[in-house]
């Protein structure tokens, strides 16, 4: 795909290849087991652990339910860290992966003028570090926003929820892309 | 029209400010300025600021102390040496230089002795000269022997008040600190207060003489020949083999100095906690600032900063010197301790140098308008404040990002950086000083019942013992940092006002006091105790951090 072949003004980048799941397991265990107290990364790991299966036996996976669940533990956990925590996790796991010329085209289509919605089940933190480590500008970011009080996250996720690509994109218009994790082009 | 030193407080729109804006360029122009103390951390940075951003001012003239090397030596090593000046170099060129260079002036004196220890030439043409003094001198030592904080803290400015009162239109900004206030918990208004902080009537003139007079007391009773005799029968008793009794009394002598400073410490530490405040630094400044406004004919602006620490933007991000604010329990935050006991809620109130240089300027500038408070606190709890359970977590983080990417070792890379330091409100079952019985319990169990058990291994065991000895000396010395914080980090919390710089709109966007701008986490992570590392520490694995200079 290039740039000339799209018609209209936007462009939405998806990063997730199956779209969470796996990934999304792998992304909230990481923040669990870097919580800063020891029991506590074994309890919350162990407790994840149990949502995730808990999830798949009774079909949540994809549900605003499902998410919420999974995101509840995060409670308690100080924004800092989970801003820190998100750059760790993409930097050193996301960042290698994402493909280069994936990169290029992205960077091309905003060269050439395309508004650059990038849409992630991932939380916000993660996300915008992975832009910055990659150095990808980024117009709208669609992705799941944790509630904050004074600098301590509640657990809950604001609205709207990322779960599925399909209904998140195809309200907003444009093009849809989705970054192939991260082997192969576009 | 504006009228000059009207508060509106009466007015809401306005919020209580000046009715005119303040311009620090337009204050300082032409002015002469003497600063003493400029050669510190704070002093340097105001310095800096107002030589490169000022370019208007008069002569600035520096009051440096002369010994091996002469006040003009002194200045030029500030000059070419120090990276706060480097980096005006660096920005502005030669041509830059040689401007602040045509500025400043050094002058030989002494802070603590009479007319500044300036000589009397000199003084003449100062005393017609001068619009304006900065006694940014002190000794910023949490409790040093008593008799050096008064001659710095305490004798120092009134000598600096009294060359001020001696010249023609001179005015006194002294910088003093937000601590003055003791273990008062809640607001901190910016006022001088009449009574100690343990709400005892203080007057400041009799416990000066008091001070003195405890001072000499223990000088007289140090330099008694009973003493000294005493001393040498005790090194005799001891053992201590010192030759003959002449090198003997020698000895007696050099240990009854040492004795006499620790009891001088002791003295200036247990007077300052029976009044209230945390140590004699703050007990030493907060004399001086009662005796500065009980003088007469004296244009006055007491300055009060919080913890200040590195720069955010000036000279540059990460810029701090010396190392006895915030920077040794930081530092033990980046170690194998685990669990830092602090108050609930508990606020600490850092403010970086480039904020700190900023509220100079501001008082400074209202001083020579004439618009001027007499209290000016600069913190940052008023506007934003950072509780300590969130100052731990951010240097926890900084010390995690640090060990993850420039760790030496395995071990520090892949488990120190994961430690995590954490902030506990209650009292651990299994503490330090349990930790530094346990270890020294360990040693001593090795030296006297195995040692002779196994009299083969005695090079390996005995070198075992002197580990645990090691480790159990490092405990004590982390246990007496944890005291000496235990007023900035325990406790109820306190907020320092920062309203009289607040009521001033300053023109000028580079030398507005905004702290509410501060973004904490970015801060802390990528100057603060980066800057730490670099400058304080003296890291060597943090050669190529993000701080620069």
């Amino acid at each position: 795909m290039t740039a000339s072949s799209l018609r209209t003004r936007d462009v939405s980048f998806q990063i997730d290849r199956k779209f969470l799941r796996g990934q999304q397991f792998a992304t909230l265990l990481f923040f669990h087991l870097h919580r800063p107290g020891f029991r506590e990364r074994i309890s919350h790991a162990l407790g994840h652990a149990a949502i995730t299966v808990a999830r798949s036996i009774k079909g949540l996976d994809g549900s605003m339910f499902g998410e919420r669940l999974s995101h509840g533990l995060l409670g308690g956990m100080s924004q800092d860290r989970i801003r820190v925590l998100g750059e760790e996790y993409a930097r050193r796991i996301l960042a290698p992966a994402l493909c280069d010329g994936d990169c290029e085209a992205w960077r091309a289509l905003r060269a050439a003028g395309w508004r650059i919605r990038l849409v992630s089940g991932y939380l916000e933190e993660v996300v915008s570090a992975l832009c910055a480590t990659r150095g990808l500008q980024v117009d709208e970011l669609v992705c799941n926003r944790l509630e904050y009080r004074e600098h301590v996250a509640t657990g809950r996720l604001l609205a709207p929820l990322v779960t599925t690509p399909s209904e998140t994109w195809q309200s907003k218009g444009g093009h849809w892309i989705g970054i192939r994790n991260l082997e192969g082009d576009i | 029209m504006a009228i000059q030193g009207w508060t509106l407080d009466w007015y809401p729109q306005l919020g209580g400010r000046y009715l005119n804006p303040l311009s620090i360029r337009e204050s300082f122009r032409q002015r002469n300025i003497l600063v003493t103390g400029a050669s510190g951390f704070v002093g340097k940075v105001w310095l800096a600021m107002l030589l490169e951003s000022v370019p208007d001012t008069g002569h600035v003239y520096l009051v440096l102390r002369s010994g091996k090397r002469s006040a003009q030596q002194r200045l030029d090593a500030l000059l070419d040496d120090s990276p706060v000046f480097r980096a005006v170099l660096a920005r502005g060129g030669q041509s830059a230089m040689q401007r602040i260079r045509n500025r400043l002036r050094a002058i030989n004196g002494d802070v603590s002795k009479p007319n500044l220890g300036i000589a009397d030439d000199q003084l003449e043409l100062l005393r017609k000269q001068i619009d304006l003094v900065v006694n940014l001198a002190g000794l910023v030592d949490f409790d040093p022997d008593v008799r050096e904080a008064a001659a710095a803290n305490v004798v120092g400015p009134l000598f600096v008040a009294d060359f001020v009162r001696s010249c023609r239109q001179a005015r006194l900004l002294h910088v003093s600190t937000a601590f003055v206030s003791g273990k008062r918990p809640g607001r901190i208004r910016e006022a001088v207060e009449t009574l100690s902080p343990g709400d005892h009537p203080l007057d400041a003139k009799a416990e000066c003489n008091w001070l003195y007079d405890s001072i000499e007391r223990e000088e007289k009773r140090s330099s008694d020949p009973n003493t000294l005799d005493e001393l040498c029968q005790e090194l005799q008793r001891r053992g201590h083999d010192c030759g003959n009794c002449q090198r003997r009394r020698c000895v007696a002598t050099t240990l009854a100095a040492s004795r006499l400073r620790a009891s001088m410490s002791r003295l200036g530490h247990d007077r300052a906690q029976s009044l209230g405040w945390a140590n004699t630094y703050t007990y030493s400044k907060s004399l001086a600032e009662r005796l500065l406004v009980a003088q007469p004919d004296l244009q006055l602006v007491i300055f009060r900063p919080t913890i200040v620490e590195s720069a955010v933007s000036y000279p540059f991000a990460g810029w701090n010197e010396g190392f006895n604010t915030s920077g040794p329990i930081i530092q033990l935050l980046g170690t194998w301790i685990r669990r830092v006991p602090v108050g609930t809620n508990k606020i600490i109130d850092l403010i970086p140098v480039d904020y700190v240089a900023r509220g100079l300027m501001t008082a400074a500038a209202a001083l020579l308008c004439g618009q001027h408070e007499l209290v000016y606190q600069c913190g940052s709890s008023d506007a934003n404040p950072i509780p300590v359970t969130r100052c731990v977590e951010l240097s926890a983080l900084a010390h995690r990002k640090h060990w993850q990417l420039r760790g030496r070792s395995w071990l520090e890379r892949q488990v120190l950086s994961r430690w995590d330091a954490r902030a506990v409100t209650d009292k651990p079952r299994f503490g330090l000083s349990h930790w530094r019985r346990l270890t020294n319990g360990i040693g001593e169990v090795i030296r006297n019942p195995v040692l002779p058990l196994f009299p083969a291994r005695w090079p390996s065991l005995e070198k075992v013992g002197r580990r645990f000895d090691v480790m159990a000396r490092k405990i004590a010395r982390i246990e007496a940092i944890l005291q000496i914080y235990e007023p900035f980090l325990m406790g109820a919390s306190t907020v320092y006002e920062c309203k009289s710089l607040a009521r001033h709109s300053v023109l000028e966007s580079e030398f507005r006091f905004e702290p509410q701008q501060i973004d904490w986490h970015g801060y802390m992570l990528d100057c603060h105790i980066p800057g730490l590392r670099k400058w304080c520490i003296h890291d060597s694995t943090d050669a190529a951090s993000s701080v620069t200079g």
